[in-house]
């Protein structure tokens, strides 16, 4: 994907913000976020980095002959 | 439907890191105008969500995708755990000590998280039409 289709996909989402929700909204803030979206994302990385964030059947790798 | 949904989600993800990078934040925010570690946090959380997102839906499809969609869904199975657990050990490290050291290894460990997030979003782009479709991941705010 080149640049210029990132930046076209970026154009045409950016359109459509105010149906996304939070964690959008902040983007449509330049950068002015609050201390509750902060606390979300750092609640998420949380989750992420729990020992259940990689257990799921679909993360598991493939067994090596 | 599904596919919209993951075009909107692709679409949700360029935003977050891409557009994410390009602003400025505010000195008195929460974040204290530190660009390094919001465009960090965004990144993490991002970039997990869309390589679920991505293992799911290959593992979903695999008998109809290429093998270098599953090669590369391989690749991160084996190293996103540790390339997250890099990642979020040294956001903690660069919040304990903002120095321009850790500033650098935080913004590297970014980095790859943020390769890794292209990648797997190209694959589902170039692929999306010829796969079922996918469920969301319940972070992702409804549509």
């Amino acid at each position: 994907m080149t640049k210029e289709e990132i930046l076209a996909l970026t154009d045409l989402f950016l359109t459509g913000l105010e149906k996304l929700g939070p964690r959008i909204s902040q983007l449509a803030q330049k950068g002015e976020i609050s201390i509750q979206q902060q606390s979300d994302l750092i609640a998420r990385m949380s989750e992420i980095g729990s020992a259940t964030a990689f257990t799921d059947p679909a993360w598991q790798p493939e067994a090596k002959s | 439907m599904k596919s919209k949904n993951l075009i909107l989600l692709l679409l949700f993800a360029f935003a977050a890191v891409f557009t994410g990078c390009q602003s400025t934040l505010d000195k008195s925010g929460p974040y204290a105008g530190d660009q390094i570690l919001y465009n960090a946090d965004q990144t993490i959380a991002t970039a997990y969500d869309v390589l679920d997102t991505f293992v799911h839906w290959e593992k979903a499809n695999q008998s109809s995708l290429p093998k270098s969609v599953h090669d590369s869904a391989e690749k991160i199975r084996v190293n996103a755990p540790g390339w997250f657990k890099s990642a979020t050990n040294l956001r903690k490290a660069y919040v304990a000590e903002p120095t321009p050291e850790n500033r650098l290894k935080l913004s590297n460990a970014v980095g790859i998280l943020r390769t890794a997030l292209t990648e797997a979003t190209g694959y589902l782009i170039e692929n999306n039409a010829r796969t079922s479709a996918l469920a969301l991941p319940g972070s992702f705010p409804a549509l």
